[in-house]
């Protein structure tokens, strides 16, 4: 029963953790080449803000899988 | 709303031409447009114009550059001059660039002056504590010296050298000014003089020296030489930003002329639309409907050989938003977009709807929505019509009024102490049921996808795309369709799945009729697009998790005044988050999700022609 509970916040925590990672790695790339667009288009300042927002979609789903992991399998 | 549209073309005679560009330019309410006919020629502008202005334009946008650095040390007359300066101009544009280029000289001069006097001031006063006298010629036996990139091995080295040739009889007092400079203060025996200059030079330590003027003299009338000396300098400091204060009156009066110019030669450039034949000159221009008597009028002025005459405007017409106070502060977000087609509807009403209620929904407590209304108020009226800050100050005041509503909605005040207060949920605890915030999020997308669909249908309607409204029409079937389905496989309601599961047929029809077999693809990326709302669900929890850990630190701290403290700094914290993220995720909501749906973008912005769009 204990490594079930182990194993279900592992479980959600990998949900979030992965994403986020992902997310991270993305970001990072998109914003420094956004950065550099920026120096020379300026005009280009909401192309670059939403095109770095966009892989923040992966950790939200990922927060929302976590959430599913628990309330289905975790009695919360 | 977009405004609507006119073309017109404007016809005078041949050497009417400037007439006409005086009345286009004054009028400030033409987008010209180039004719394309091959029997017409274009207007060159006057070669005046064109390149002997050109020089003066480069050589004030210089002084431009070079005033601006000294701007806190210069006063702008309340008043310039109103007339347009004549030939004098130019050779006043010689003199302020001789003047500018003296002037830079003679206070990098007084800086380095002031720099080096007052470097050794700092270094005599260090001297000045430990050795009376070092340099009147008669105390021999003492020394300053200046140790330039110290390290201690050079230390040992000095020490063990000095206690070689002075036999042990020598005192050395260090003192550090900087990482890189230290100071040192070397007493001796007279008859070791020769010896130590011949050490000093050999490990390459510099011996102090000061410059001729104070030469002479004890330590104490060294440094009282040096601060009459730097007085002094400062005062020649304060004559040169004299001169340069009369310089920059004569720099504003020559702005001056450079914005006179600039408007002469944007006018100008005018010509360039304008076409001709052997008898006429033609204008193209596009208007807003509301303007075309006014410009006919105008244009009537001229005499009977001027003709104004309307066409309906094209698919290459400009678009121009035009929305009522409250709506038009909103225009923040869709100014970003790029210019939309003719034809298009204006999003902006839609994202002044729909931008507060998402925002609410995420930030949904009562306190932080007041604080951020508040703060939102305050910027509204603190800053000029129309500027940036202003129409978010209107944004944000919006958005907080929001947050407030959905915080009586969740039952928030500053995360979980609103039961203390009296304040129950009219609708559920956020952080108690995220279940069902995660369902109402996904609704929500669900409710705002197919309203952009089904706006997307409308448009394609209005403006007679029949591809565009049967690919929107059937993606809408087909999407409802496919929802009716889920649901009612999982039996939440009573429709037998086989009815939903027939409409997808049309549904599909229409969507491969409009847009191809690439439309069925588009299916799952419009289902991934309702599905990305839940950014609703996981930014509220994020926000009522952090309020509640908030109050809870407030606990762990012991309560108190420290426990206060470190509640308000989190609580602070959390409305900081608050102002930025879910700004970010709703517009993105808007700019991705829903404007892709119904929004056609490829137009071109309407710029009028006059002194409106140079001040722009």
């Amino acid at each position: 029963m204990e490594i079930a509970t182990g194993l279900i916040a592992l479980a959600a925590g990998l949900a979030i953790a992965i994403p986020a990672l992902a997310t991270a790695y993305a970001q990072a790339k998109i914003g420094s080449s956004g950065m550099a667009l920026l120096t020379e288009k300026e005009e280009q300042r909401a192309t670059v803000l939403i095109l770095v927002a966009i892989p923040e979609t992966m950790v939200i789903l990922g927060f929302v899988i976590a959430v599913l992991i628990i309330n289905q399998f975790g009695g919360v | 709303m977009i405004t609507d549209m006119v073309q017109l073309n404007i016809v005078g005679p041949r050497d009417s031409y400037d007439k006409l560009l005086d009345v286009a330019w004054q009028l400030d309410c033409l987008h010209l447009i180039d004719i394309d006919d091959i029997d017409l020629t274009s207007i060159s502008i006057p070669s005046h114009i064109e390149s002997s202005f050109q020089y003066s334009l480069e050589r004030l946008e210089e002084f431009d550059t070079f005033f601006n650095l000294y701007k806190s040390h210069l006063s702008t007359p309340v008043e310039l001059p109103k007339q347009l300066l004549d030939e004098a101009a130019s050779l006043q544009l010689e003199h302020l660039g001789e003047f500018i280029s003296s002037w830079k000289k003679e206070k990098a001069d007084l800086d380095e002056k002031i720099e080096i006097h007052r470097q050794n001031e700092g270094i005599l006063r260090y001297f000045q504590d430990i050795v009376p006298d070092i340099a009147d010629g008669s105390l021999l036996h003492t020394r300053g010296i200046i140790i330039r990139d110290p390290n201690p091995r050079l230390y040992d080295a000095l020490r063990t050298e000095l206690e070689r040739c002075t036999e042990g009889l020598y005192q050395l007092n260090l003192y550090t000014i900087s990482s890189d400079l230290v100071l040192g203060a070397l007493l001796y025996p007279h008859q070791f003089t020769d010896q130590i200059r011949v050490l000093l030079e050999g490990i390459q330590i510099s011996e102090l020296s000061f410059p001729s003027s104070i030469a002479a003299g004890t330590i104490t009338e060294k440094i009282q030489t040096l601060m009459r000396e730097i007085d002094d300098l400062d005062t020649d400091k304060s004559d040169l930003f004299l001169r340069l204060q009369l310089a920059y009156q004569q720099y504003l009066q020559l702005n001056h002329y450079h914005r006179t110019i600039k408007i002469t030669v944007e006018k100008y450039e005018g010509l360039r639309k304008f076409r001709q034949s052997r008898n006429f000159t033609f204008i193209g221009a596009y208007a807003a409907k509301e303007k075309i008597e006014t410009i006919k009028q105008a244009f009537a002025g001229l005499g009977p050989g001027v003709f104004v005459y309307e066409e309906a405007p094209d698919r290459r017409a400009p678009t121009q938003l035009s929305n009522t106070k409250g709506v038009r502060e909103f225009q923040i977000f869709t100014d970003l977009l790029p210019p939309l087609a003719p034809g298009s509807i204006d999003p902006t009403i839609m994202i002044t709807i729909f931008f507060p209620l998402f925002y609410g929904f995420i930030v949904g407590d009562i306190a932080y929505g007041l604080i951020i209304a508040g703060i939102g108020y305050w910027v509204y009226h603190s800053q000029e019509d129309d500027s940036a800050l202003h129409q978010l100050g209107w944004v944000y005041f919006l958005s907080g009024l929001s947050s407030v509503l959905f915080g009586f909605a969740f039952g928030e005040f500053l995360g979980d102490l609103a039961p203390s207060l009296g304040i129950h949920p009219l609708l559920f605890h956020r952080g108690h049921d995220l279940m069902t915030l995660l369902l109402i999020s996904i609704g929500i997308g669900i409710v705002h996808v197919l309203l952009g669909i089904a706006l997307g249908a409308y448009n394609s309607w209005i403006i007679g795309q029949q591809h565009g409204f049967y690919g929107h029409l059937g993606m809408l079937i087909t999407l409802l369709s496919v929802i009716v389905l889920l649901v009612s496989v999982l039996g939440l309601i009573s429709i037998p799945p086989i009815i939903p599961g027939l409409s997808l047929i049309p549904g599909i029809y229409f969507l491969i009729r409009g847009e191809g077999f690439i439309g069925v693809i588009e299916i799952i990326s419009t289902i991934a697009n309702m599905l990305s709302y839940a950014r609703l669900m996981a930014l509220g929890a994020a926000s009522v998790i952090l309020a509640d850990l908030a109050n809870e630190m407030y606990t762990i701290a012991g309560g108190g005044i420290l426990g206060i403290i470190v509640a308000i700094l989190i609580h602070v914290l959390n409305i900081i988050i608050a102002m930025f993220s879910p700004t970010i995720h709703a517009m993105r909501l808007h700019l991705v999700e829903f404007f892709s749906k119904f929004v056609e973008f490829g137009g071109a912005t309407f710029t009028p022609f006059g002194p409106t769009a140079l001040q722009n």
